[in-house]
């Protein structure tokens, strides 16, 4: 029989432990969690990186190197959508040729429908019976669905706490209960738990607090690593975040183009690729609710983000809601970040006293 | 009805040492001021502004993109567009009724800037102020490429070699300038009037024109320019309730600041500590919590 493999999944947000439920159950390999993104990991991505690739690339490639340096052997990656359904065969390339002896598993090879995902697992663990397959896609759709309940929760609130920290903690706990689950039973009782929690941290929201809404490419506004936790200073200042677009989104809505469509409206005549569609969307649909400003994310070089810049200007000229624009990159220094979001904030806090009176 | 009286405008060069610089600067308010007013508030802009303002313990510590709208605004209240381009950055500030409603800041790249011009009037031997006067004596500006700083020099080695005037390649970078403004920064931005125009670049009569020419409206540039951020901070100082206790004595404390890289994770952050004769006052730069320095 053969060794088992030792699975890795870089890091975004938390949402490796979903992933390693799925890599566990149904592919049937060890898993590791990779070493937290660094400096270091950057550093390590972008020197075996093309220069001018977007910066997701980099992030991960370091993740997975640090990954292989502790152990894995097995690289995941959710090959789909823009430029990224490429990134397994460059990024294994990359790999190889510094040496490194390992398999990626792009989850989507056989497409993103239920088929085709069954198919890829079937391919690695032959002995996969449908009903335990359909079993841990329900329990890893329902975590991620409870996951991303709680996280907006969190970001509308935590800048009201009144005591920094006790809905970060409380988060953590939950996130360390789930991790051993098999069952969706045991996730939803930890999450009606440590959700109820949540809510009773006592917070200071005001009844019409400044509303900020952030779109851009789907890593860049997950990671925190990768936008400097942005959201971790815009809540710091007070300011309620909305952020649609999360995980669960990117299994319902992202899937139906024409839906996204409809829903950009007169901004977009066709899908402009990855998740930019989405973008220019959940944009208008903000702008449609009042939001006091929005944030628009993208990692350098994201071209279908930058092809969303152009509608979202028209957005903002349309619904008079200021947007802000920020590129991600390698060297990105968070100072520069801090002085843009201060301006910011206090051209919200203008426009709103003026509102006022 | 003139909010502000400015006693002091002079400009300070840092010479690498921020705090040292401010001592200098106190020691000539105290001069300017000679008892006859009192500090109640302290104010910081710039890059410096944390730094400055644990100093001298400012209650107000803004940025400077706030700072200056609010600056011009009392200068020129019923401005409309603000254009900064300084020595390496450059910003638009939409404003609406008296209210900032957008504003833009060049990210990436720093062509289009003050150093640009500067880099390009050392290559044409020319010192700024001699570049500003023959920029506005052509009528004839010859076409520049100014994508980019290192490819705009190339173009412009070309043009003087093919036999273009001096003054018409001067004037051609200005415009170049103006055009790598409007298409970066200004980019969907709708410019409506009045136009105020400042920063360091503002002072260059052959941008001013240029801009002029291509908005096709008159641009407005205060010889007050180069302060706006200043008064702006001052403004917000004024506006603050509770006043502190200031002592022209802090030019007698020393002030040490020491940059130390946190060692607990591969981040490396670097922790900015402040000490006041010797005692950490405060520190920042810490990702996490596990590089928080102890402040007492």
């Amino acid at each position: 029989m053969s060794k088992q493999k030792t699975a890795c999944f870089p890091q975004i947000a938390n949402y490796s432990i979903p992933v390693d439920m799925y890599v566990k159950n149904v592919l049937d390999m060890k898993t590791i969690t990779c070493p937290m993104t660094t400096k270091k990991t950057l550093e390590l991505g972008s020197k075996h990186s093309p220069d001018y690739v977007c910066t997701p690339f980099k992030y991960s490639l370091g993740n997975y190197i640090e990954a292989i340096e502790i152990g894995a052997d097995t690289l995941i990656i959710p090959a789909i959508g823009c430029r990224l359904g490429y990134y397994d065969e460059v990024q294994k390339t990359i790999l190889e040729d510094l040496g490194y002896k390992i398999n990626m598993v792009n989850l989507f090879e056989h497409g993103n429908n239920i088929m085709g995902i069954y198919k890829l697992c079937k391919t690695y663990n032959p002995k996969l019976k449908i009903k335990k397959f359909i079993k841990t896609l329900y329990l890893v759709s329902k975590t991620v669905i409870y996951m991303d309940i709680m996280e907006d929760y969190i970001r509308k609130n935590i800048g009201f706490e009144k005591e920094d920290g006790k809905m970060e903690k409380i988060y953590q706990l939950f996130l360390q209960g789930i991790k051993k689950s098999t069952r969706v039973k045991h996730v939803k009782k930890l999450y009606e738990k440590y959700f109820a929690m949540l809510k009773e941290v006592e917070i200071d929201k005001p009844e019409n607090p400044i509303r900020v809404g952030i779109v851009g490419d789907l890593y860049t506004i997950l990671e925190p690593f990768g936008n400097c936790n942005i959201e971790k200073h815009l809540a710091k200042k007070g300011i309620e975040i909305n952020r649609p677009m999360t995980l669960t989104h990117m299994f319902g809505e992202l899937q139906n183009e024409k839906l996204l469509l409809k829903q950009s409206g007169k901004y977009l005549k066709y899908a402009i690729g990855g998740n930019a569609t989405d973008s220019v969307a959940k944009a208008k649909m903000m702008a449609e609710n009042n939001i006091d400003g929005i944030i628009h994310i993208k990692a350098a070089s994201c071209t279908p983000e930058i092809t969303a810049m152009s509608a979202l200007q028209n957005i903002s000229n349309d619904y008079k809601v200021p947007i802000l624009y920020f590129t991600f990159d390698t060297e990105t220094s968070e100072t520069g970040v801090l002085t843009r979001i201060e301006a910011f904030h206090d051209m919200l806090i203008m426009k709103d006293l003026k509102e006022v009176r | 009805m003139k909010i502000i009286k400015l006693l002091l405008v002079n400009i300070y060069g840092l010479a690498g040492n921020p705090a040292q610089a401010v001592k200098i600067l106190l020691k000539d308010i105290e001069k300017t001021i000679d008892n006859q007013y009192k500090i109640v508030n302290v104010g910081t802009t710039g890059s410096a502004r944390k730094l400055i303002g644990t100093m001298l313990n400012a209650k107000v510590v803004k940025n400077e993109i706030t700072a200056h709208a609010i600056g011009t605004l009392s200068i020129v209240p019923d401005a409309r567009t603000i254009i900064e381009i300084g020595g390496q950055d450059s910003k638009i500030i939409i404003i609406e009724d008296g209210i900032v409603t957008d504003y833009a800041m060049n990210t990436l790249c720093a062509a289009g800037t003050g150093s640009f011009l500067s880099s390009q009037a050392k290559r044409l031997e020319l010192d700024i102020e001699e570049f500003s006067e023959m920029a506005c004596s052509s009528d004839n500006p010859t076409k520049i490429a100014a994508r980019c700083t290192v490819f705009a020099e190339s173009d412009l080695v070309h043009k003087a070699q093919i036999g273009h005037k001096k003054e018409d390649i001067v004037a051609g970078l200005c415009r170049a300038v103006v055009h790598n403004y409007l298409n970066n920064v200004g980019k969907g931005k709708s410019i409506k009037n009045p136009v105020v125009f400042q920063g360091g670049v503002s002072k260059n009569k052959g941008v001013v024109r240029e801009f002029e020419r291509e908005l096709n409206t008159k641009v407005y540039v205060d010889e007050n320019g180069h302060i706006m951020g200043a008064i702006g901070v001052a403004i917000l100082a004024k506006q603050q309730k509770d006043e502190i206790d200031f002592s022209f004595d802090i030019t007698d404390i020393e002030f040490e600041t020491k940059g130390i890289e946190c060692d607990k994770c591969a981040n490396n952050c670097e922790i900015i500590c402040v000490y006041k004769d010797k005692i950490l006052v405060d520190a920042w730069g810490n990702k996490c919590d596990r590089g928080r320095a102890k402040v007492k």
